[in-house]
């Protein structure tokens, strides 16, 4: 290589290597700057903030309509992440394990809320909702949260029984073993794990949703990303920042959580 | 149940798009009326700059990702990818309303360093949504390209490079080629799931925005005119369902199953 090709490529690799601290910049800037605001005692929105102190924090502790927006996420979050590991597991054994007919398409039909334009499904859904008049009811909001964690479920439950060889069942089997007892006692406890983790992940994408609420949960359920939408469209209320701040540890700590169970 | 849930929602859909008040006129309707069109079009296009925009820079960071040799790099690569994802979805909108209103963090910035003189408009344009969509699909584009590359042998660079290529020849014409498939999957996922953004268009577009989710809101909250609604949302299904039918015969199933997975 010439000189003026060296002085190009190592340009081009200090232009590239400065466009990657950006984007890394351009990702922290928000996670830092919620919850650095999150520790300012100022009840308007301000940068920076001029006196510290657990102000957000404890305003959010003591207003009945922010706990209670916790409440109804946690009761909509948790069987939602029930019914969607109880429906995406035994529909990836069957996957995985038997000669199902159409099972591509109904993998496919498993994954299809992460592949289509969610806006579209909404409406979709809404327009079936309005039809059965379900709009609003916690248990409506549960289903339909259900189908969207469920490709998490397929997902990762389907990673995890990739891992564990059909032939392990064999033995069982010609060790005596019935078909079930094959089935539970050897593939279900290696895959276990991985289902803890889709039920983890299954949770952390119930509490977090926000759109379908919005459509099929009606104006009287609020869940917590339904109630940080609703302040938001009439401004910034700095109290979200410090329930934000709570809601990134514990959903850092929570994935954390299922990252390890995947690999164990 | 899938059936129940994933297959009669759309058919509903259709249902209501095509029923009454006026069954196929509807769609004459809705088309006739320029504003929806344009809202239309502004999607998708928005939608496409914000593929690109990831695809682009989610490529050179998994790149950067693939071929980190220090650890310290490689972790802070790996946070930044990482950590948005422990921001809720509303939260990450919290924090560019906080970022980008008028008495926001940048417009602060930029007074106190008499930058300029009164505050720039910055919150409900459309750039604004872009920026945020931009941020909530890095990620996501960063992580199956991440995994497209790591099966791309590094030698290759080195053996083109002691055949006498630049660093940026070997890349462009060894690694790229090879890395195509796995980027094309992740450009069309991105899209798909870059039109289905909600969230994003109403709360950093304003109300008035021209989002097709936006004029679906407004269809369906402040007019209960279901039908347009209704048509608003197969314009995006239709998108959909178009891109990821092209990338099925573009780069195949396994592809694509793989670029979901990640």
């Amino acid at each position: 290589m010439s000189t003026a090709q060296v002085a190009i490529s190592t340009a081009l690799r200090w232009i590239t290597f400065g466009f990657v601290v950006l984007l890394v910049l351009f990702l922290f800037v928000p996670v830092v700057i919620v919850v650095m605001l999150s520790f300012s005692n100022a009840t308007v929105l301000q940068f920076p903030p001029d006196q510290l102190g657990l102000r957000q924090y404890v305003a959010f502790a003591q207003s009945p309509y922010w706990t209670s927006s916790v409440v109804k996420s946690l009761t909509i979050a948790f069987p939602t992440a029930l019914v969607a590991t109880l429906v995406g597991m035994p529909a990836v054994f069957a996957f995985n394990r038997t000669r199902l007919p159409f099972r591509e398409g109904l993998e496919l039909a498993g994954l299809a809320p992460f592949l289509l334009p969610g806006v579209a499904y909404a409406v979709a859904l809404y327009a079936m909702y309005a039809q059965f008049h379900i709009v609003g009811t916690t248990v409506g909001l549960i289903l339909a949260d259900s189908v969207i964690a469920l490709p998490y479920v397929v997902v990762i439950v389907g990673a995890g029984i990739k891992r564990v060889t059909p032939d392990l069942e064999l033995v069982a089997m010609s060790l005596g073993a019935s078909r079930a007892r094959a089935l539970i006692g050897i593939t279900f406890r290696l895959t276990l794990p991985a289902i803890l983790a889709a039920f983890v992940l299954a949770f952390l994408a119930a509490f977090d949703e926000a759109t379908f609420v919005n459509f099929v949960g009606g104006p009287d359920l609020v869940t917590l990303p339904k109630a940080i939408f609703d302040s938001l469209r009439l401004g910034v209320d700095p109290l979200i920042t410090g329930i934000a701040t709570i809601l990134m540890a514990l959903t850092g700590i929570t994935m954390m959580l299922a990252v390890w169970l995947r690999r164990t | 149940m899938l059936i129940f849930y994933v297959i009669y929602p759309f058919i509903r859909l259709v249902q209501t798009a095509l029923g009454d008040p006026g069954g196929w006129s509807n769609v004459g309707f809705f088309f006739s009326n320029t504003a929806n069109v344009f809202v239309v079009q502004i999607t998708f296009r928005d939608a496409a700059i914000v593929t690109l925009i990831d695809v682009v820079a989610g490529g050179v960071m998994a790149w950067a990702l693939r071929s980190a040799r220090s650890r310290l790099i490689r972790f802070a690569l790996l946070s930044a990818i990482f950590v948005p994802f422990w921001m809720g979805s509303v939260v990450k909108i919290y924090a560019f309303t906080a970022l980008l209103g008028r008495a926001g963090v940048i417009n602060t910035l930029l007074l106190n360093l008499h930058l300029t003189k009164e505050p720039l408009h910055l919150l409900y344009t459309q750039p604004a949504v872009v920026a945020g969509m931009v941020y909530q699909m890095l990620p996501l584009a960063v992580l199956p390209m991440y995994v497209a590359f790591s099966s791309i042998d590094t030698d290759l660079i080195i053996a083109a490079e002691g055949l006498g290529a630049s660093r940026a020849r070997a890349l462009l014409d060894v690694v790229l080629p090879l890395a195509v498939p796995g980027i094309f999957a992740t450009l069309v996922i991105n899209f798909v799931l870059a039109l289905g953004f909600y969230l994003t268009p109403v709360l950093l577009g304003g109300l008035t925005s021209p989002f097709t989710a936006t004029l679906i809101q407004q269809d369906l909250f402040a007019y209960s005119d279901f039908a347009d609604a209704s048509i608003g949302g197969l314009m995006l299904l239709a998108g959909g369902i178009a891109s990821v039918t092209l990338g099925y015969f573009l780069v195949g199933k396994e592809r694509l199953r793989r670029a979901i997975s990640a």
